[in-house]
């Protein structure tokens, strides 16, 4: 009984010297958005639909509705109900554009594949990763937030320079198991 | 094909398969795949894409498996011959160096026989870099299809399927060399009922539809097995929803039904499926308005108001109509209802089969009739499948086809003898073919009737010559018929719902059975135009008769069905809709329930006599003009929402089965007349109403009717349930049936002849998009003679007149139709042609007027 109590205050006292001694070390967390957050260029954010940049089909977007990325997808979180150009409105290059392109994101586990399997470069994640919102609703993102890119606040890391702690400062050795 | 076997050893199998099979077909027996392109097995092989190269020893050179027939002891190497494999997979090669990358938009990926060979075969790699081939892309064929010319690989299957099942030599290859496409005749779009057909047998994506276009990817489909409720036939469908939207028909095969083909109306038309139009909620009527409303309100409106009038004014204030569109399951829950709750015999269905016919027995038995004669039925339009078993029996068999009807169908296109006549002049054309058969048959013929020799006499009036002022068929054609009748070994006549009209159904039907009688083991069948036509009967949606066609009248029957339903029959014979008709009108018809159609619709008088109804419930998936009189509208789920059974023009029971959910609010049939019932049936038989899905329902059918018992959803399965053609009593003696002489009125001196269009503009049809750019301006066709009597020419607009009312057409003149009738297509003109004809409905006569 005293022997418990002694083992269990010892136990309390070494968490508290644990919870002390970051008093003293960097903090890992950043103040964001005022500072920039450090990322991987590999970094999986929010999925972008990107257009052509140049060429003959600049302005276009890339999505061709194939629905290849939804079928792809372990989650099954894009949704994409394709339509037809119509002569004089042409959305993407050829006869098929996206009508429809959503993303649960709240399902989502940015595993990428979808960018993975699109034959146009069309989808992609990029860095985005602040996601919070007030309504599960907005987390479905439709067709024109996922066309609109949006870059966060961020250092882009060079993951082949440095060593891990230049790379992750603040963290002091190996991750303890 | 003899019945000889013999033994061929492929890929050192022994195979024993009938003696002039191709070695495909034996290898597939046993089982060993050989992969094909151009091959179909219900086409002719061509060998056109050398896919199917395989060795055979003794033989120079590589052979076509689809072409090449076996012979005794043959030895064949299929994927044991390195040539063979190496000259197959050059083929994938050779076909992809031209085809384009086009598999992320083409509706074909995921289910194409190019894509799954070349993964199979195929050199994962182009070694062929330069630009590749190209030819038209979005190429429209028709309304419906769409070409894209690059991806084809000219197999040749759209061009045979539509000359050797459809008969429409619309497709062909133009251009030779590597500059060959395939391509419809210059300003001649694709018109052809089976086009859609083109588009499944297409081993790649070159033939799309229009309709499915990017609406979905194969693979994102749940697909439901249903069946198509748009005409008698009752084709075995596949139901492709994304969504809980139909995106796509496609068929099942059933070679009991429709083998592997649908027509293009079943397969295009769901539109109206999906259509924004459908009804959602409950509608009530309030302050003359309909307002949206729960189905409690709805349901308890409904029965507090029929329970009022069951105390003022009795059951038989009451009346319902049925419909042969909609589920047996929903029709024998309105006559239950009906006659159990209400009690009333007063129910019926627009359209109901006429007393006395039977139904075809069967389907593929078609073809092996070698003379058709088809009675006032048009099946190209009423029951399109109908029609492609018959162009097989005449295309493989030399059938002949002989059509009575007033104006030229697209069946006579097999020389007929076309027999045009005035309707109401049935029974004279039948006597003039008993006539004229007597007459050309001499002896065998006059022999299968017993009293052959007083019959004479009264059939001497009909001689060809004198029968052709009294229906309008000339004497030549009545001859050419005869002769070919006499000839004839297995005569089929199929009877159309219009047949009936102009002399009444037993007359019509006795002098039919007066002709078959003296022919060889002739068969007669109704070829019913409306998907549930039996169905509506078998449930006994009819005053008269109890579900299975058990007459009302029989105490016996009565007695046994009123202990099963735990009620007490009434045996106040009901009225039928002609009766309920004046019973509207005249003020004795107090409620009424009307499931799945629209008779005001149909005709102005049906209009006028529901408005008098003072309390009118409306059960359907549109707003129709019926529905707009009502006092209550219930949404009801349409044929891709609900399960249930439809019966077919043989009289087969099929299933169909939920594909999605209704839209809104609506409910299924069954689960509307089931609600209402308990509300209004006391707490002790709360339990007879106790149904909890149409399976249920299903299985109390299969108890009421006799012929029904032990089947139930589980046996019916996907193929569906064939009962046992009826046994029709032989008749020995040729009965005296008298022609009506002509009917003449000056003022309206011409018989209007009303037909059904492939594609219209009736409730369901107008909300299918595409097809309604193929439903033709209202036009009316009139005779040379009658042009001339009215100075009318072709292309005039003119008024058509008849005593109901008037309507405005464009005139084509044709001498494809009988002088003194007019024809005009139903279900094209708005306000309908409908508005003409009076109910009952016999026959409508009419005159021309030019528009000023
Ligand atoms: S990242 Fe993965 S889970 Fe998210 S949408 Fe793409 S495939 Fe689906
Ligand atoms: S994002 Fe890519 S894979 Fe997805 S539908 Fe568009 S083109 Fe196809
Ligand atoms: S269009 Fe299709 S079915 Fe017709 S020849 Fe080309 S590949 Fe064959
Ligand atoms: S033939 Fe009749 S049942 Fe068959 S698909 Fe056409 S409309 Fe439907
Ligand atoms: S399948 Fe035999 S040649 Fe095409």
């Amino acid at each position: 009984m005293v022997r418990d109590a002694i083992v269990g205050f010892w136990h309390i006292l070494r968490a508290m010297g644990m919870t002390l001694k970051y008093f003293f070390t960097k903090p890992v967390t950043v103040q964001y958005p005022e500072q920039p957050v450090r990322l991987y260029p590999r970094f999986r954010g929010r999925h972008e639909l990107r257009r052509y940049e140049e060429g003959p089909y600049q302005g276009l977007e890339r999505c061709i509705g194939c629905a290849l990325c939804a079928a792809y997808c372990p989650t099954q979180c894009i949704y994409v109900q394709a339509g037809e150009n119509q002569d004089g409105v042409q959305r993407s290059p050829g006869e098929r554009y996206a009508e429809i392109y959503e993303i649960n994101l709240l399902r989502c586990m940015f595993c990428g594949y979808c960018e993975e399997a699109c034959p146009t470069g069309a989808i992609v994640l990029r860095r985005q990763f602040a996601l919070a919102d007030y309504s599960r609703d907005r987390l479905i993102y439709t067709q024109d937030r996922l066309l609109t890119p949006s870059e966060p606040h961020a250092i882009i890391l060079d993951d082949r320079a440095g060593s891990e702690q230049e790379r992750r400062p603040g963290v002091s050795g190996k991750p303890k198991g | 094909m003899s019945d000889q076997t013999v033994c061929v050893i492929i890929d050192g199998q022994e195979v024993r398969c009938p003696a002039g099979c191709t070695v495909y077909e034996a290898a597939t027996t046993a089982g060993i795949h050989i992969p094909t392109f151009c091959h179909h097995p219900k086409l002719v092989p061509v060998g056109a894409c050398r896919q199917c190269l395989v060795e055979v020893e003794g033989m120079r050179g590589l052979q076509t498996a689809c072409t090449t027939p076996v012979r005794d002891n043959m030895v064949v190497k299929v994927h044991t011959s390195p040539a063979a494999v190496k000259a197959r997979k050059a083929n994938i090669e050779f076909l992809l160096t031209n085809h384009p990358l086009d598999c992320p938009v083409c509706d074909k990926g995921g289910e194409c026989p190019l894509q799954n060979q070349a993964m199979q075969d195929g050199p994962g790699q182009s070694r062929y870099v330069e630009e590749k081939r190209h030819k038209n892309k979005r190429y429209p064929l028709s309304e419906l299809i769409v070409l894209d010319q690059e991806r084809c690989v000219l197999c040749w299957r759209c061009i045979r399927f539509l000359d050797e099942w459809a008969d429409d030599h619309e497709l062909d290859l133009f251009g030779r060399g590597a500059d060959t496409r395939i391509d419809t005749f210059p300003g001649r779009p694709l018109r052809s009922k089976w086009q859609g057909n083109t588009i499944d047998i297409c081993p790649v994506g070159a033939l799309t539809s229009r309709i499915f276009r990017f609406e979905a990817r194969v693979w994102e489909l749940t697909n439901t097995a249903s069946v198509c409720p748009l005409c008698g036939v009752g084709c075995n469908i596949v139901l492709g929803v994304k969504n809980q939207k139909v995106r796509r028909i496609t068929p099942r095969e059933n070679m009991e039904v429709n083998d592997t083909w649908i027509c293009d109306k079943g397969r295009f038309a769901h539109g109206f499926v999906d259509h924004p139009d459908r009804l959602k909620t409950p509608l009530i009527r309030r302050n003359g308005k309909l307002e949206p409303a729960t189905w409690e309100e709805a349901l308890d409106l409904i029965a507090a108001r029929l329970n009022a009038i069951l105390q003022e004014d009795g059951p038989q204030a009451m009346a319902a109509l049925g419909s042969n569109q909609v589920t047996n399951e929903a029709n024998y829950l309105l006559q239950r209802f009906m006659r159990v709750v209400l009690g009333t015999n007063n129910v019926d269905h627009i359209g109901r089969i006429p007393t006395g016919a039977t139904p075809l027995t069967s389907l593929p038995g078609l073809e092996h009739r070698d003379v058709i004669v088809l009675l006032g039925c048009d099946p190209s339009t009423e029951a399109p499948l109908v029609e492609l078993w018959i162009k097989k029996a005449v295309l493989r068999h030399g059938a002949r086809v002989l059509v009575a009807n007033p104006h030229q169908i697209e069946l006579c296109r097999y020389g007929g003898p076309w027999l045009g006549y005035r309707p109401g002049g049935e029974v004279a054309l039948l006597n003039g073919l008993v006539r004229a058969v007597l007459d050309v048959g001499a002896k065998d013929q006059a022999a299968r009737a017993a009293n052959i020799e007083e019959s004479r006499s009264w059939l001497k009036a009909y001689t060809p010559e004198r029968v052709e002022p009294l229906c309008g068929t000339p004497a030549a054609a009545l001859r050419q018929a005869a002769e070919v009748l006499v000839q004839a070994r297995r005569p089929l006549f199929l009877v159309g719902p219009a047949w009936t009209k102009g002399s009444g159904e037993q007359r019509a039907f006795d002098a039919l059975a007066n002709l078959t009688l003296l022919l060889n083991d002739a068969e007669t069948g109704f070829v019913a135009g409306d998907a549930n036509a039996w169905g509506a009967l078998q449930m006994g949606v009819a005053p008269h008769w109890y579900p299975g066609q058990q007459p009302c009248q029989d105490p016996e029957i009565r007695n046994r069905l009123s202990s099963f339903w735990g009620t007490k029959l009434s045996p106040v014979p009901g009225l039928d809709w002609d009766g309920m008709l004046p019973a509207c009108a005249q003020g004795k018809l107090k409620g009424m329930w009307i499931i799945g159609s629209d008779p005001a619709h149909r005709s102005q008088t049906a209009g006028e006599a529901l408005k008098r109804i003072p309390f009118l419930v409306v059960q359907d998936l549109f707003m129709t003009e019926t529905a707009t009189l009502a006092q209550v509208v219930l949404p009801t789920a349409s044929f891709a929402e609900t399960e249930g059974t439809l019966t077919n023009l043989t009289g087969r029971l099929q299933m169909i089965r939920p594909a999605k959910r209704p839209p809104g609010q609506a409910r299924p049939d069954w689960w509307i007349i089931t609600e209402l019932a308990r509300r209004m049936v006391e707490s002790k038989r709360q339990k007879s109403w106790d149904f909890a899905s149409a399976a249920s329902v299903f299985q109390e059918i299969a108890k009421v009717i006799p012929g029904y018992r032990g089947l139930s959803y589980t046996t019916l399965g996907e193929a569906g349930w064939q009962p046992a053609p009826a046994q029709v009593k032989a008749r020995r003696h040729l009965v005296r049936v008298e022609a009506d002489p002509p009917s003449a009125d000056p003022n309206y001196p011409l018989e209007l002849v009303t037909g059904r269009l492939l594609y219209d503009r009736g409730t369901l049809l107008r909300r299918a998009s595409r097809i309604q750019n193929l439903v033709p301006s209202p036009y009316v066709i009139i005779h040379p003679d009658t042009a001339n009597q009215f100075g009318i020419a072709h292309g005039d607009p003119v008024w058509l007149i008849s005593s109901q009312g008037q309507l405005p057409f464009t005139v084509l003149v044709s001498d494809e139709i009988v002088a003194g009738t007019v024809f005009v297509p139903w279900n094209v003109s708005d306000p309908p042609v409908g508005m003409l004809v009076s109910e009952p409905e016999g026959l409508t006569r009419v005159r021309l007027a030019k528009q000023e």
